[in-house]
């Protein structure tokens, strides 16, 4: 691969990787870290033929194994306290999904985010994150509730 | 109405992230909690979403690409270099092997057996270290083509 093919493959997948890092993480300097270090491991460990579809999973799923990385050796793991760039706190629902974002676990983030931002199937988040299948399911519902039960006291204040 | 799972919810994400529902979509909806809960969350999330995606810049392609080639040369570098050091094992054990054998015909023989042991060294060793030798340099050639083959095999 040269320069200007990896140029394409980066313009059309570095975006919503970079913000699934972001929004997952709150932190930019982690997002680029993780990025960059995402496409590396890609360019090591790609197979010779992917398809578009699958390159990009794979993508989320480096990234996913390097935050893991982080994580389990508790770095980055907190959500920042003071981050507050580009996370909405919405006039109308006042659903400050930061404080959600801060009190939900990493893998919880995750999955979230996956599965409603990114609107993965269930066997997609499996390969992703490593995780079975059926275990995806009670997982991401658990995710849900939390999320939902954080969200809910501001929305029923409005 | 539920309140725990549906197996609609899949439904509703992709409604809510499109935009466009239907109105048998919309029935359920008033009808099942799960579903509600899952729209709302996922409302929320996407909302949260578009500001991080528009804030989101991620570092220049020619950058990543720059750094990526850096990090290449100094992985080939230590794969090289691992050949390297399995020659530098190989030289040591040699070394201390023939070192030992020496010492011990030294404390074994007498002076009027140096002359034994001398020629014992001279067969026995010298064929043993010039093997070694040959092993050891084609190990390390052997690995270097490989891994020099497996770098140029993946260009970055």
């Amino acid at each position: 691969m040269d320069e200007q093919q990896f140029q394409a493959l980066y313009e059309a997948t570095a975006r919503p990787i970079h913000a699934y890092l972001l929004g997952v993480t709150g932190r930019r300097d982690v997002a680029d870290d993780v990025l960059q270090e995402t496409y590396f491991r890609f360019f090591l460990h790609r197979p010779a033929e992917m398809p578009a579809i699958e390159t990009r999973r794979y993508l989320f799923r480096i990234a996913t194994n390097l935050l893991r990385d982080r994580w389990r050796t508790r770095k980055d793991e907190q959500w920042p306290v003071g981050f507050d760039e580009g996370f909405s706190h919405d006039v109308n629902t006042q659903l400050d999904v930061r404080q959600a974002m801060r009190a939900l676990n990493p893998r919880e983030r995750e999955l979230l985010w996956l599965a409603y931002v990114e609107g993965m199937s269930h066997a997609e988040i499996g390969s992703i994150t490593g995780l079975k299948v059926p275990s995806v399911r009670p997982l991401l519902f658990k995710a849900r509730k939390k999320a939902a039960g954080l969200l809910r006291p501001t929305k029923e204040i409005s | 109405m539920t309140n725990d799972r549906c197996e609609r919810e899949s439904s509703v994400v992709a409604a809510t992230r499109s935009g466009e529902s239907t109105l048998e979509l919309d029935n359920h909806l008033a009808t099942c909690a799960a579903c509600t809960e899952t729209k709302d969350v996922t409302r929320s999330l996407l909302q949260h979403a578009a500001i991080t995606w528009a804030q989101s810049q991620p570092p220049e392609p020619k950058r990543i690409w720059r750094k990526m080639q850096e990090r290449r040369r100094q992985f080939a570098w230590r794969r090289a270099a691992r050949g390297l050091t399995v020659m530098w094992v190989l030289a040591t054990v040699y070394f201390v092997g023939l070192s030992e054998h020496y010492l011990f015909a030294v404390w074994r023989t007498q002076s009027a057996q140096l002359e034994v042991a001398a020629r014992f060294l001279e067969d026995g060793m010298t064929l043993a270290g010039i093997v070694i030798a040959v092993i050891s340099v084609a190990l390390g050639s052997g690995y270097l083509l490989v891994s020099g083959r497996r770098t140029d095999a993946r260009p970055l």
